[in-house]
């Protein structure tokens, strides 16, 4: 089993599902037991029909579903003991940049296909998943980092990327032998999207990568 | 053929901006470097007047922004050479060519977008500035260019030496080598492809550089000077009684009597004389002239008081000339009793206060003794230098002359007052030569350093290089104008220049006085200060376009001239051989 099929067979383990979709920007409307589960630069992939449209998180809503809130004065804990139901009363959104897609030779291209429908079950790259990650950063075998330019034109700032580089951090540094190489690739797909912003993200790469 | 940049924008009169290939190192590229542009009909011929970087300030500060880690600016530069910076040089269109093949002729078209650059090559200089071919066409050196190629850029010596020319550079640039360089290719063109009338070089060499050797910044000997080289062409003098003897030069005296007025007035100032004094210089000669009929002698009379009479005494040659001056005056109604030239000028200093009132004889004795120091130059009372020497340049089998000032190389009142006399004295030659003959039977032209001192704004109408500047071009009289401050010399004076030897120069007015005639001024000032020692742009009638050149090694070219001559030697004495054996000598 691939490991795009495993992470796509299993119905359960989706996070949500697409909730709607304009451009390059795609709702996800985000299970309320995998919320917690979700950060800013997440990695998430649809299953839609053909190709697989794969996206970062740029931004993660919680509110109420019925635009009402009342006060309770209560713990977590509290809340879930005299309301167990109470997240169905809520509304749990993430809002992803669409920047890559699966191919249907399960190949990591960065670039768009074509848009999702709507309740097109979604599902997260989990940050220990090596394999997913490996593909998604290092597809053909090759670093390419072009994604980041499809975040940055969805409004990214140094702050989304500084989220994205921590969750990364530890599959990055597991790379300590080919950093040149990775941050030669990165320097240049941040140059061609956001020159403005380089000297503010290679501070962030310094800061975080230690390199 | 390799593209190094391609135009982007620009224009004739402005100069075209090309963005070199990321592949090229800018720092091959400097200023003054001639460079090739292919356009789409033409090719074209520039001139690098200005090479500069640009990057986008964010990412140029990236390389030294303290809390990025080196490995990522040392990454960033890799990655990111070609983001970070445009390399571009700025071009002044000089030449351009057809692709049919046309004669190229100046730039007045705009190589079209994205034109590439391309190297120069030896075979394009050549198409576009011609070959050296030892009878008009001599080498002047080698054009700058971003990589060294093995070509020399020739000079029309024909052209050169009919229009008047300017050399000009600071102190040190390399004029003097020039001046040789150029006085050798006239002696050598005269000599192998003389026209219709010969030609004659007067030079005046203020520190011995053309008559004896050229030296380095050091004062040690590196060649030999033009003259000496060629010595049977040339007749040598100096105003310095010692190297005449040490080194054979004949010795050149000033004949007092044969200045005017007009020669004290423009040396003058240098002396600190007041402009009453000045002035009143007519009127002391037409008053000595009256009281004694000594108005030639009128300024041994002014100057030679008790004190210097008795200097003079002192030596065999000062005792000669008093005792010939007393002679001359004795001649005179009603001076046979005088003995002493000092009491005459006492009788003198009465009259003017008679005749011309108290304040013209208070100037008389306050300001002569400013003057006095003329009669410690070389004078004389009988010889003609000045006679023979205009004869030398005037005469069909005269010669070139040099007049070098030996130990008096600072001293300028009195390199002023040889050239002045001299310059008058040919002028007056000439003049007289056109109302006999019609015109003159030589070409002179007259190598003059420091010119602004005969040229400048004030001096221009009073010296009589002036009168030569304006008006003796078309009897066949130019001048070799050499100054290290153009600015100094009369604006007129420039204009009748028609080749420009430009060295570096550092004032903003020099550079300015300079370029007058030159094409794209804007563009071709900035380089000037840049020139290296050597490195000379040229433009005008005697070169095909404006070009830097590296000057030919002096030392080299004097080499080349003694073979040349004796070559040439030796073609005349196989020449006068066959004559005798044919009978015919």
């Amino acid at each position: 089993m691939s490991v795009w099929e495993n992470i796509l067979g299993k119905k359960d383990q989706a996070i949500g599902e697409v909730a709607g979709t304009e451009g390059g920007i795609i709702e996800i409307f985000v299970y309320p037991e995998h919320f917690s589960k979700i950060r800013v630069g997440s990695i998430l992939i649809i299953d839609s029909e053909n190709q697989k449209p794969m996206g970062l998180v740029l931004k993660l809503a919680h509110s109420s579903r019925y635009g009402t809130f009342t006060p309770m004065k209560m713990t977590r804990t509290e809340i879930s003991n005299a309301y167990p139901d109470i997240e169905r009363y809520h509304l749990f959104v993430s809002t992803i940049a669409y920047t890559s897609y699966l191919d249907d030779a399960n190949i990591v291209r960065h670039g768009r296909a074509g848009p999702p429908k709507l309740h097109d079950l979604v599902y997260l790259i989990k940050s220990s998943d090596f394999d997913a990650l490996l593909s998604f950063f290092r597809p053909n075998n090759k670093w390419d980092f072009t994604f980041l330019g499809y975040f940055f034109a969805e409004g990214a700032t140094k702050w989304e990327f500084r989220d994205f580089l921590l969750l990364y951090r530890d599959f990055f540094k597991r790379f300590e032998n080919e950093k040149d190489n990775i941050l030669q690739t990165l320097i240049r797909a941040i140059s061609r999207a956001k020159p403005e912003l380089l000297s503010a993200l290679l501070e962030e790469i310094s800061e975080i990568l230690g390199w | 053929m390799k593209v190094l940049g391609k135009v982007v924008s620009g224009s004739v009169d402005s100069g075209v901006k090309i963005i070199l290939e990321n592949s090229e190192n800018i720092e091959n590229y400097p200023l003054g470097s001639l460079v090739t542009i292919n356009g789409i009909n033409h090719k074209y011929l520039g001139i690098i007047t200005d090479a500069g970087l640009s990057s986008t300030d964010k990412t140029a500060y990236e390389i030294i922004n303290p809390n990025t880690s080196p490995r990522i600016k040392e990454n960033l530069l890799k990655v990111c050479s070609d983001l970070l910076r445009t390399q571009w040089v700025e071009i002044a269109l000089i030449a351009q060519a057809s692709n049919d093949g046309t004669e190229p002729m100046s730039a007045d078209t705009m190589p079209s977008f994205a034109s590439a650059l391309v190297e120069t090559n030896v075979e394009e200089i050549s198409a576009f500035f011609g070959k050296e071919n030892e009878r008009n066409l001599w080498s002047l050196g080698q054009p700058k260019t971003p990589k060294t190629l093995l070509v020399e850029v020739p000079i029309d010596v024909e052209k050169l030496a009919n229009l008047s020319f300017g050399i000009f550079g600071k102190s040190g640039t390399g004029k003097t080598f020039l001046g040789n360089l150029l006085a050798g290719y006239i002696t050598l063109y005269d000599l192998i492809a003389r026209g219709d009338k010969p030609y004659r070089l007067l030079i005046f060499d203020m520190h011995s550089e053309y008559a004896l050797e050229l030296k380095d910044n050091l004062g040690r000997p590196i060649a030999d000077g033009v003259a000496k080289i060629f010595s049977n062409y040339y007749v040598r003098y100096t105003l310095d009684p010692e190297l005449a003897e040490k080194r054979n030069l004949r010795l050149f005296k000033i004949n007092l009597s044969q200045l005017t007025p007009d020669d004290i007035r423009l040396i003058g100032p240098i002396f600190g004389v007041s402009e009453t004094f000045l002035t009143l210089l007519g009127e002391y000669r037409k008053l000595i002239d009256e009281l004694f009929g000594l108005g030639k002698y009128w300024l041994w009379i002014l100057l030679m008081d008790e004190e210097t009479e008795e200097r003079f005494s002192r030596s065999p040659e000062g005792q000669e000339i008093i005792e010939r001056l007393l002679e001359f005056i004795q001649e005179r109604k009603g001076l046979q009793s005088v003995t002493s030239i000092a009491r005459l000028r006492r009788s003198f200093e009465k009259a003017v206060k008679e005749k011309l009132g108290f304040s013209a004889l208070q100037s008389f004795i306050s300001q002569a003794p400013k003057l006095r120091k003329i009669l410690s130059y070389p004078v004389t009372i009988t010889e003609d230098h000045v006679g023979e020497i205009v004869n030398y340049l005037t005469e069909k089998d005269g010669a070139h002359v040099t007049i070098s000032l030996g130990k008096y190389e600072k001293e300028l009142p009195l390199y002023m007052l040889v050239a002045n006399l001299i310059a008058r004295r040919l002028r007056d030659m000439i003049n007289k030569k056109i109302l006999e003959k019609g015109e003159p039977d030589t070409k002179i032209i007259i190598f003059l350093e420091e010119a602004h001192n005969f040229l400048g704004r004030t001096t221009y109408r009073l010296s009589p290089f002036g009168d030569i500047a304006r008006e003796m071009r078309k009897r066949g009289v130019i001048l070799c104008v050499i100054d290290q401050r153009p600015s100094e010399l009369d604006s007129d004076v420039i204009s009748m220049l028609w080749t420009n030897f430009v060295f570096s120069l550092t004032e903003k007015s020099d550079i300015e006085a300079a370029l007058m005639g030159a094409p794209q001024v804007k563009l071709f000032k900035k380089l000037i200060p840049l020139l290296r020692n050597r490195e000379v742009l040229v433009y005008g009638e005697a070169i095909k376009f404006p070009i830097v050149i590296s000057v030919k090694d002096y030392s080299e070219a004097a080499q080349r001239f003694i073979q040349i001559i004796k070559q040439h030697n030796k073609k005349i004495e196989e020449r006068k051989k066959m004559f005798r054996e044919a009978g015919l000598l």
